[in-house]
């Protein structure tokens, strides 16, 4: 029963960090802030989701599987948004007025 | 030998003058030089050689044309006959009779061990039963790139205006891309290998387990755009470049075809075929399953990886 509340609680906050990713992608207006939220989704929101599916499963094989793909995606997507950010920044030409709207 | 050293230093060195520098050493167009003169020995012989060149340069040409545009209709109206032809055989359309008593696809699952080897029943029939398939799917990729080869391939010739294109292609690229990015670099460094390994294990492991030719070799292309991605095309010349592209395509096709045909050859006239299908399970089973297999892989890394480095700066 506590492993499946365990579960359920990791399941949880992993299905709020990617909801709030798909609400940020779609609501945000740059590139630079939808960049920022689809890659929180990809990583906490997956990691979240792959530890409660180990909490699940218990430790064997399986769960080696999941701390591999956490492995793998922790690190392909921080370096793809990093690159995305990269080219948006070498790219776009109205990027300062966008960054400093803000403070007005 | 000078141009070459050129093309070095501005690849080593990158310098910003880049431009200026190839403007003002290939703007403008080499001096011709005179053509070597060329003795014949005899008047009688000078004759036919020039009666002969003056018939290839005009009737010659004039001829061939004409043979191969009818050569070309032939060939296209027979296709076009044989195509009707076979639809003529087949069923009405939403016939359902010829589906009720085939058992092609029981036979398949039942059978296909028997006959194929393969733990892995769709990589038995997609490269066994249905081989013939596969290899025409395989030089569907291998005319593609041809195509592509022809439309943005840049040649490095010593004509100055074709080297002046080679040299602004290599100029945008350094422009662009001028340093690849660290970060970039260090997760490659933890990356291709891993991938590069799961691409062999899953084309090695194509009859045992899902996989095969065209996934296993999708993922090494891919390892290898993202090692050239990271580190450039000086360290990927290295190890690949048009040659390496010629002979790992052309051999791997003429492998899948001249293995193919010998199978089905000795097997339509009942002849033993000496390969036999191995223990169930082994990684040394299925016949020629595993060649084969790492044969289509071996075209489809190459094509992927070419087709990026064709449409990123025409050249490998």
């Amino acid at each position: 029963m506590t492993r499946f509340i365990l579960c359920a609680a990791m399941m949880g906050v992993g299905m709020f960090f990617e909801i709030s990713a798909v609400i940020g992608v779609y609501r945000f207006h740059t590139a630079l802030q939808r960049m920022h939220a689809a890659a929180m989704g990809d990583t906490l929101g997956l990691f979240f989701i792959l530890l409660g599916l180990t909490v699940a499963n218990g430790l064997d094989l399986t769960a080696a599987k999941f701390l591999m793909l956490v492995f793998l995606l922790w690190n392909t997507s921080p370096i793809a948004s990093h690159l995305i950010g990269k080219l948006e920044y070498e790219t776009n030409e109205g990027l300062e007025r966008e960054v400093v709207s803000w403070r007005r | 030998m000078k141009m070459n050293d050129d093309r070095i230093r501005w690849l080593a060195d990158g310098s910003e003058s880049l431009d200026s520098e190839m403007l003002r050493e290939y703007g403008q167009p080499e001096a011709e030089e005179a053509p070597d003169a060329f003795e014949m020995p005899h008047p009688r012989e000078r004759r036919y050689y020039h009666l002969l060149h003056t018939w290839t340069h005009r009737r010659g040409e004039r001829l061939m044309n004409r043979m191969y545009s009818v050569a070309v209709v032939l060939i296209c109206v027979a296709i076009c006959a044989l195509l009707i032809a076979t639809t003529a055989d087949m069923p009405r359309f939403g016939d359902a009779a010829p589906l009720e008593d085939d058992n092609l696809s029981e036979f398949y699952v039942e059978e296909g061990y028997r006959h194929t080897g393969a733990a892995n029943i769709v990589t038995g029939i997609i490269l066994d039963f249905r081989g013939f398939d596969t290899l025409g799917e395989s030089h569907v990729l291998f005319i593609a790139l041809c195509t592509v080869l022809m439309l943005l391939y840049l040649p490095k010739k010593s004509d100055p205006k074709t080297m002046r294109e080679w040299l602004e292609s290599e100029a945008d690229d350094r422009r662009f891309e001028p340093h690849a990015d660290l970060i970039l670099q260090q997760g490659a460094v933890l990356l291709v290998p891993l991938v590069l390994v799961f691409g062999v294990y899953i084309l090695l492991n194509g009859h045992l387990s899902p996989g095969g030719g065209f996934s296993g070799g999708t993922v090494l292309g891919a390892g290898l755009i993202l090692y050239l991605l990271a580190y450039g095309f000086r360290k990927t010349e290295r190890f690949f470049n048009f040659r390496t592209y010629r002979r790992l395509t052309t051999s791997a096709l003429l492998f899948y075809a001249l293995s193919k045909g010998y199978i089905f050859f000795t097997g339509a006239n009942g002849i033993s075929n000496g390969v036999g299908t191995g223990r169930f399970g082994a990684i040394l089973s299925g016949g020629l399953l595993l060649p084969l297999s790492v044969a289509v892989g071996l075209v489809v890394a190459c094509t992927m990886y070419v087709l990026y480095t064709l449409f990123r700066k025409g050249d490998l």
